[in-house]
């Protein structure tokens, strides 16, 4: 570990005593436990840790706070990783990406080298248009050369477990920084359930590496013992009108907290110079942490340049870790202030208005051009380029949250301007880039928070309004110079968006093409779209732009914040795969008799059992019973249940006898189609109610809608999911039903079509109807849901062969019965389905729809579901289009070929002058064309005799 | 005149097929889905006496948000004119107040142990911070329907549609999983 700084220096979080290996690239790493990966690997003279995403160019330690992309690597067969903050851990293999053949040789550079005039923004549309094939030869190479990490396609199993955690909390405060802290404790000692996110591994942030640790594990220690959550390693990921996400490892907590307290701090920016990307250049704040807190140099000779004080702490931090500093480069013109004096006092040039221009090395930093006021360059040998273009306030969760930016002309650069209800903000996001203002405004924030909440006292109130003076007093941070704006005529890349591989040139081509407004800009250039979401160059992205186009930076303003805020995986967003669903409790059942089970609504259902031309002949020639558990059951009770139903199906349901069942179409106020089944009056104030699968849920919240308006003497009791249902059908269903029922009188005169009775059918007490959707004799058994399996068995025992929904789907074609929602749609009315029968005009009351349908009535409709005999032997699938005169006239909603029948036959939507029996259509599905007659749709026992028998 | 017996599953002679049972330990989640549920309803003009049922028979009138225990049943008033009673059914009442059994139509899972809380914010959004004994919480559990019944500090009651119970179990079996919540 030939970068380690020796034991007395640095090194805070690792544990020298220990030695942890891990490999890189292939060979073995040693590190000491509390390392990163980062930190570990440039330790051991690895500088190069990654290729860029376009130009494949290297790339080293930039930030060392999980910021930039410059680390990116794949750890453990997961990429995206980003080294300088994944702790190292025994055995770990870490891998380069988006590097070939390796990362020390990367073929792929040549892009870099060759490809930069045929890559500028935009090239694939402008490029890759002609000829047409291009396009298609040219993507799976971009795609290969340009990329980051790789996934395994082939992997069908999560290799680690997501989950998500819902948290209420009073306060949440993002960021455990000083500020976030101070928030932290106040509002939790005034009594506040309080949560804190952190994305570092200990509370503290920029505090630790740079001399407050002490303070800062102060405040720790009281935030733990007020109670405060401390979630480590969290970072929030969005704000979502009042829900932050925060992810933690492989915990993705939902916050939803009374208020927020934004205390995110500030990212330092880089300088724009040519060269800028190269390894072995390195934000202040990088190299406090790699001294300070795993005690690795980060170089042995540098080059410091900056605009404010951050550069010069960094060099003085970097002279006590024994590091010699060739320079000091500051924008401003007289930088003072204690690291100003003590750098001059150590005999470190410092370079007063001096900038850097250029950085030129092969695979690091070698060599290091500055600039002085006049121009006049001078070239310094360095290994080590630390820069600091001052900090930008992480103002994106703010963003997010409604909060809206101004421009600090003075510090060039975002800060809130107004806060929306129930957010904080807190720290250096305000702009309190000293730690004792920002402590300060934690507990201004905190207390503010807490006071909202109604918590505190005269004593609270009046320690805040101490604090809030004594905020207005503090120093609001050192002076920093604007950054300053790109070199002109330097050789080499001057890299604005780390992320994308954008360039200054870029951003000017990008300008000069029109793309001048800086969401325009982002969208041709892909700059700030990385996976740094902005953090290293939404400044400079403003600054470039702003400089071409003549406008101010407040004018050009920065691109939307959204989510997500950090890189996560998408495992982690996706959470446990649950998807609810229905399923009937004879599920198991089906399941064991091999049933083909599919999506049906929101149920999981039995689509056929292996043989649905064989289910099929069961109910036409024997017995077969169905799961029809999914249909809506709705009781409807009270002295005026009769009069609701009336006043809510187009149809007379009022005169119906007890014992007796009616169909009924539900219409909506427009007279269209909402829904079908059947009304069984169980007495003179009891009415069961079924209705489709699919508007169960529907139908009961519309009937309490109308309930709530016409306030009834009506309860209506949703029972769908307390039943299970069974279809007993075929020419021997009255047969097993007499068998497992011998109290029910099942003879043709004793239980006819359309009566409802009770009676217990294999000891299970049952409602059974006589109603027939398949077309052959049959009993709907219903039965509390506890008892499904025990009658389910009873009836398959009795020789009851159980079928499917698609033989179910196959049977009712045949008698012409369309499903509501498959065979209508939205603005299908009863005329047109040829479902008329179930309107009653004459009807004396007023009823949902009336108005709507009587106008309909008068008119001729314009077109019809009609049944059509397909010939052939193939049918058209479902939506096949009708044509007529080669235009689209209308289309086929269901379609099978029937064996019994010995043809194919479908329900379809045709105009009204094709709709009448004998006309001829034609039918076009995909390449193929049917020729079809419209017939009437009762295909099978038009009369209905087998039904009624 | 038909009857509602068919509703009850009390009323077949053949004992319903559910497994029910406690399981011994700090953390269980058991399936209490055959324990008996009544809903009492009352049309809208008629709220004063379905409150008045209730106050009768728990001793405290209907609170939103509060189930009352009483005589080994936990009665829950949903909205003014709902109550759905969970245990021991209540003694027919006097109309205008009626009674449907509707035991089938809601599984019932137990979740009980001081990790319980934790297991149900994996899977809901509930806020369950300040839910003591006899909270009642509608909402969503699971991105499904559900009601949960705070019967104790430690022991929350879930009742869903019984049409969801499977997929509703296994999501609380595997959010229980890292608790080591053991499960019947």
């Amino acid at each position: 570990m030939k970068g380690r700084l020796p034991y007395n220096v640095g090194g805070a979080r690792i544990d020298r005593s220990r030695v942890l290996r891990f490999t890189f690239d292939g060979k073995v790493v040693e590190a000491h436990p509390g390392d990163t990966v980062g930190s570990a690997l440039h330790a051991a003279g690895q500088t190069t840790l990654s290729r860029s995403f376009k130009y494949h160019r290297p790339r080293g330690l930039l930030c060392c706070a999980g910021q930039c992309p410059n680390c990116l690597v794949d750890v453990d067969g997961s990429p995206g990783v980003r080294a300088c903050t994944e702790p190292v851990r025994e055995g770990m293999t870490v891998t380069p990406q988006n590097a070939w053949p390796s990362l020390g040789f990367d073929a792929l550079r040549a892009v870099d080298r060759v490809g930069g005039p045929f890559t500028p923004p935009g090239f694939y549309y402008k490029m890759l248009i002609r000829p047409r094939a291009a396009w298609r030869l040219a993507e799976p190479m971009i795609r290969r050369v340009a990329g980051l990490g790789r996934l395994d396609p082939g992997a069908t199993e999560r290799r680690w477990r997501t989950d998500y955690r819902r948290r209420h909390c009073d306060v949440l405060v993002v960021g455990g920084g000083i500020a976030g802290l101070a928030a932290a404790v106040r509002a939790a000692e005034l009594g506040a359930d309080v949560v804190l996110a952190d994305d570092g591994p200990e509370p503290g942030g920029r505090c630790l590496a740079e001399g407050d640790g002490a303070r800062v594990a102060a405040l720790a220690e009281r935030a733990s013992a007020a109670g405060v959550e401390l979630l480590q390693g969290a970072s929030a990921l969005g704000f979502f009108d009042g829900l932050v996400a925060v992810w933690q490892g492989s915990v993705l907590h939902q916050v939803r907290a009374a208020r927020t307290v934004v205390a995110t701090g500030a990212v330092e920016q880089p300088l724009l110079f040519a060269g800028n990307d190269l390894p072995g250049v390195m934000l202040s704040g990088a190299v406090r942490r790699l001294i300070s807190l795993y005690g690795v140099a980060p170089g042995t000779r540098a080059v410091v340049a900056g605009v404010g004080d951050p550069a010069l702490e960094a060099a003085v931090a970097l002279r006590a870790a024994g590091i010699h500093v060739a320079a000091v480069a500051d924008a401003r013109p007289s930088p003072t202030g204690e690291a100003a004096d003590a750098l001059r006092a150590a005999g470190v040039p410092l370079l007063e208005g001096h900038t850097v221009v250029r950085a030129a090395g092969g695979s690091r930093v070698a060599k290091v051009t500055l600039a002085a006021p006049d121009g006049t360059r001078s070239r310094l040998r360095a290994d080590l380029l630390v820069i600091s273009g001052g900090m930008a306030p992480a103002t994106s969760l703010l963003a997010q949250a409604g909060t809206s930016l101004e421009h600090d002309g003075e510090r060039g650069r975002f800060v809130p301007a107004d806060l929306p209800p129930g957010v904080f903000a807190a720290g250096q996001v305000l702009g309190h880039d000293a730690p004792a203002a920002a402590e300060l405004s934690g507990a201004v924030a905190g207390a503010d928070a807490a006071h909202e909440l109604g918590l505190g006292d005269d004593a609270s109130r009046a320690l805040l309004a101490e604090d809030v003076s004594a905020l207005r007093g503090a120093s609001p941070g050192t002076p920093s110079a604007p950054p300053p704006a790109p070199p002109k005529g330097e050789r080499g890349r001057c890299v604005v968006c780390l992320c994308e591989d954008v360039t200054v040139k870029d951003l000017k081509t990008a300008v000069a093409e029109g793309f001048d407004d800086i969401e325009l800009a982002k969208r041709y250039t892909t700059a700030t779209m990385g996976p740094c979401q902005g953090r290293m160059c939404q400044r400079a992205v403003n600054a470039v732009l702003a400089e071409e186009t003549g406008r101010a930076p407040a004018a050009v303003g920065l691109t939307t914040a959204r989510p997500p805020w950090t890189t996560v995986p998408l495992g982690v967003l996706a959470g446990r795969p649950y998807q609810p669903a229905k399923r009937s409790a004879l599920h198991a059942r089906h399941r064991e008799a091999g049933a083909r089970i599919e999506w049906a609504g929101d149920w999981r259902r039995a689509y056929d059992y292996g043989d649905p031309d064989a289910e099929i002949a069961a109910v036409h020639d024997g017995c077969g019973v169905i799961d029809v558990s999914s249909l809506g059951k709705l009781l409807v009770r009270g002295p005026d249940a009769a009069a609701f139903l009336d006043r809510v199906y187009p149809n007379r349901m009022s005169t119906l006898a007890p014992g007796r069942i009616r169909y009924g179409v539900l219409t909506g106020e427009a007279g269209r189609i909402i829904d079908d089944g059947t009304v069984a009056r169980l007495d003179d104030e009891t009415f069961y109610v079924t209705t489709t699968s699919s508007g169960a849920g529907a139908i009961f919240e519309w009937l309490q809608w109308w309930q709530a308006d016409w306030r009834l003497d009506v309860r209506i009791t949703d029972v769908t999911q307390s039943l299970s249902a069974v279809n007993v059908a075929g020419p021997r269903a009255r047969d097993v039903l007499a068998v497992l029922a011998p109290g029910l009188d099942c003879s043709a005169d004793g239980f006819g079509y359309l009566d409802a009775r009770r009676g217990a059918v294999a000891g299970v007490e049952a409602l059974a109807l006589r109603i027939g959707f398949v077309g052959e004799l049959g009993y709907e058994l219903h039965v509390a849901s506890a008892h499904a399996l025990t009658l389910w068995d009873a009836l398959v025992a009795a020789g009851a062969r159980p079928f499917g929904l698609e033989p179910q789907r196959v049977l009712r074609l045949q008698k012409g019965h369309p499903i509501i929602g498959v065979d209508t749609d939205a603005e299908t009315t009863p005329a047109m389905a040829g479902m008329d029968f179930a309107v009653k005009l004459d009807k004396d009351e007023p009823f949902v729809g009336r108005w709507a349908l009587e106008r309909l009535a008068s008119r001729e409709c314009t077109e019809r579901l009609v049944g059509v005999v397909i010939e052939g032997e193939h049918v058209p699938g479902d939506g096949a289009v009708v044509v007529a005169g080669d235009a689209p006239a209308g289309r086929i909603t269901s379609a099978r070929r029937s064996a019994r029948l010995g043809r194919g036959i479908g329900l379809a939507w045709v105009p009204n002058g094709l709709s009448e029996l004998g006309s001829r259509i034609e039918i076009r599905d995909g390449g193929t064309t049917f020729a079809a007659e419209v017939v009437d749709a009762a295909f099978y026992d038009p009369d209905g005799e087998r039904l009624r028998t | 005149m038909i009857d509602l017996g068919f509703l009850d599953p009390a009323a077949s002679t053949p004992p319903p097929r559910s497994p029910v049972g406690d399981v011994p330990g700090a953390g269980a989640l058991v399936d209490r889905s055959l324990v008996v549920k009544t809903e009492l309803q009352t049309g809208p003009d008629d709220t004063a006496e379905l409150a008045a049922a209730v106050e009768r028979a728990t001793g405290a009138p209907p609170r939103t948000g509060r189930a009352i225990e009483a005589d080994g049943a936990w009665w829950c008033p949903l909205t003014p004119t709902r109550v759905l009673v969970v245990g021991d059914p209540p003694a027919t009442p006097a109309p205008p107040v009626s009674a449907v059994t509707v035991t089938s139509g809601f599984a019932a899972f137990g979740l009980s142990g001081p990790t319980a809380r934790a297991v149900l914010a994996r899977v809901s959004a509930l806020d369950l911070r300040r839910a003591d004994t006899g909270t009642l919480l509608p909402g969503s559990v699971a991105r499904v329907p559900a009601i949960v019944l705070c019967r104790r500090e430690d022991e929350l009651l879930i009742l869903a549609g019984s049409a969801h119970a499977q997929y509703l179990w296994e999501t609380l079996v595997d959010a229980a999983e890292p608790s080591q919540v053991t499960h019947a």
